[in-house]
């Protein structure tokens, strides 16, 4: 059997069923991709080539016995470099874990493994998922697979590479802000966000605890689904996590339904907002006129504090962030600064191993957390953070999902943004679903005359899984464009 | 309280970066201060909004407090977690003394 790009992992699973490919070959295949791009496109920061290999022989032996894990056995998975695999390197892109052996499995990659999947190298990100373009990787600049002079999105920017240069055929990401769908749109593959709680978070390096999610990138949304299926569910580790109402996403799709008369909100805010590409535009006003074609019904509807989105996550975000990365202090584990005093040790260490960005971040969160500045800048976002919330749930009294873009622009050349305001707010499309703790997924939509992938964002309410999958997946059964190749593919 | 970081230049790039135990490099000061003084500017729109009657959103969803039961089980494996300590002392993450100089 021929492996063509953007193969889906639904068919992969197919073929290992009838027997007419091993898991031997599929990982050597994606091993192949991997030597023959990835020294171009840094889209992976390490990767174990023998142990993957010795994974997948495991498989195929399990496969001929008839004790297969499920029916992805054997199906490698790039896994983005925050989240723990046992005794594998998990650096978040900083140079204070450089060296450092995850002592255990995220509880995301323990439920792959137990699916029989492959955890197929670590992708590359911004510095602690703090950036939306992986420039802030202490390592290596990955560039976007449809053009090398442009990023390929962030902070997940490497697993959604990873996918569309077919390295690997799904990966696992983190979105805290953006950090799944913004990638997945300027990659041209499928990115999900799912609610917060769905799937636990044990093992994933922490960045804002009550934002963070993981999510899978796909060639597909059935794939996303499916994925979802292997990875959700509580966990004990993570008091935060819950079980979905619906057992199995994936079937939910095979079922036949329609989107005929299914109510889809616009907020007028987005879309007159200022900066906003007219390609976007253009590209976001075909996608609502195939959703009408479809007979889903466009209700306008307002979001009257979405404005404040970039303001309240840059706050709230900050500050959970200053006291999670407060664990980075030279003592048990990463790197530590050669000093005589104790207390230099902290210092010394930070200042030694935290890039430019995560600094920032960290001194932006100690400031609206500091006495005197709490109420004015932290106290404020997080009861701008309930009007935001409110305005969701008011949308989704009278729509069942809403669409926008996933970003103002197109995919942007690297140092593009002159100040890291200007970058910050290339994500106001994205961060209020975190903020709210919806779920959200970035679908490939079209391509620009300049070959860039773009990308529109579907929004449904809290645990509301399975109308968010049922309309992207008819959308992406109907939009013009096919696939999303990039080119030398 | 002095709200307006721009007109009162009250932001302390050395105090804050004190409370966060971060060293940050004299050349590095200028432009960090510089971003943070573009980044508060923006973040003031919150301070100015009347919402002296709306309860503050800490989590998106309602966790409780959760109890279980004590259960003894095998612990995390010692060797592990020292195999990625900086240094070690036979069984023990090895730290510059804390008080220093008091018995000698």
């Amino acid at each position: 059997m021929k492996i063509e790009p953007n193969i889906t992992i639904a068919k992969i699973a197919k073929n290992l069923g009838e027997g007419k490919i091993s898991s031997v070959e599929i990982c050597n295949h994606y091993l192949e991709n991997f030597t023959k791009k990835n020294s171009v496109f840094n889209a992976i920061l390490s990767i174990n080539k023998e142990k993957i290999l010795k994974s997948a022989e495991e498989s195929d032996k399990r496969r001929k016995e008839g004790k297969v894990l499920s029916s992805y056995d054997g199906i490698p998975i790039a896994i983005k470099d925050n989240l723990c695999v046992e005794d594998e390197p998990c650096t978040c892109a900083s140079k204070i874990l450089e060296g450092f052996i995850s002592p255990y499995d995220a509880t995301v990659i323990k439920k792959i493994k137990a699916a029989g999947m492959i955890p197929f190298g670590r992708t590359n990100m911004d510095e602690f998922a703090m950036g939306s373009s992986c420039e802030n990787s202490a390592y290596v600049k990955t560039r976007n697979p449809w053009d090398k002079d442009r990023v390929p999105g962030g902070s997940s920017g490497g697993s959604a590479a990873s996918v569309a240069l077919s390295i690997a055929p799904a990966a696992l990401g983190s979105d805290t802000g953006g950090s799944i769908r913004q990638p997945a749109a300027f990659c041209g593959v499928v990115g999900l966000k799912p609610s917060y709680g769905i799937v636990s978070r044990y093992g994933l390096v922490a960045f804002a605890s009550s934002l963070d999610q993981i999510g899978p990138f796909t060639n597909s949304v059935l794939d996303s689904a499916i994925v979802l299926d292997i990875i959700k569910g509580k966990d004990p580790m993570d008091c935060t996590s819950i079980d979905s109402k619906i057992a199995n996403f994936a079937e939910l799709l095979s079922q036949p339904y329609s989107i005929d008369g299914l109510r889809i909100g616009i907020p007028s805010e987005c879309i007159n907002c200022e900066g906003l590409d007219n390609v976007i535009k253009e590209n976001f006003n075909e996608s609502i006129n195939l959703l009408k074609g479809l007979g889903a019904k466009i209700i306008e509807i307002s979001f009257p504090h979405w404005k404040y989105s970039v303001s309240v996550y840059y706050v709230i975000a900050t500050a959970e962030a200053s006291a999670n990365l407060a664990r980075f202090d030279g003592i048990r584990y990463g790197l530590r600064a050669k000093t005589e005093k104790l207390s230099e040790i902290y210092l010394e260490s930070r200042g030694l191993g935290f890039g430019e960005e995560v600094k920032r971040r960290i001194l932006l969160g100690t400031f609206v957390l500091s006495s005197g500045y709490y109420d004015a800048y932290y106290r404020s976002a997080q009861k701008v953070r309930t009007l935001i919330r409110k305005d969701y749930d008011e949308a989704f009294k009278i729509c069942d999902v809403i669409l926008t873009p996933v970003t103002p622009t197109p995919p942007f050349t690297f140092n593009s943004k002159s100040t890291p305001l200007q970058m910050y707010l290339s994500d106001i499309f994205t961060i209020s679903v975190n903020l709210a703790g919806n779920c959200a997924i970035s679908v490939p939509s079209g391509i620009t005359s300049d070959n860039l992938p773009l990308g529109v964002q579907f929004t449904a309410g809290f645990m509301r899984e399975d109308i968010l999958l049922k309309t992207s997946h008819i959308f992406e059964l109907h939009r013009s464009i096919k696939s999303f190749i990039p080119p030398e593919n | 309280m002095e709200k307006n970081m721009k007109e009162n230049k009250i932001f302390n790039i050395d105090d804050i970066a004190a409370l966060a135990k971060l060293k940050i490099a004299e050349s590095d000061k200028k432009k960090l201060m510089n971003d943070m003084m573009e980044i508060v500017g923006y973040i003031e729109e919150l301070s100015k909004l009347k919402l002296s009657n709306i309860e503050p959103m800490h989590h998106s969803s309602n966790i409780q407090n959760i109890s279980r039961e004590d259960i003894v089980k095998a612990p995390f494996p010692r060797e592990k977690i020292l195999s990625i300590a900086p240094d070690t002392f036979d069984e023990l993450i090895k730290v510059p003394a804390i008080l220093p100089d008091e018995e000698q």
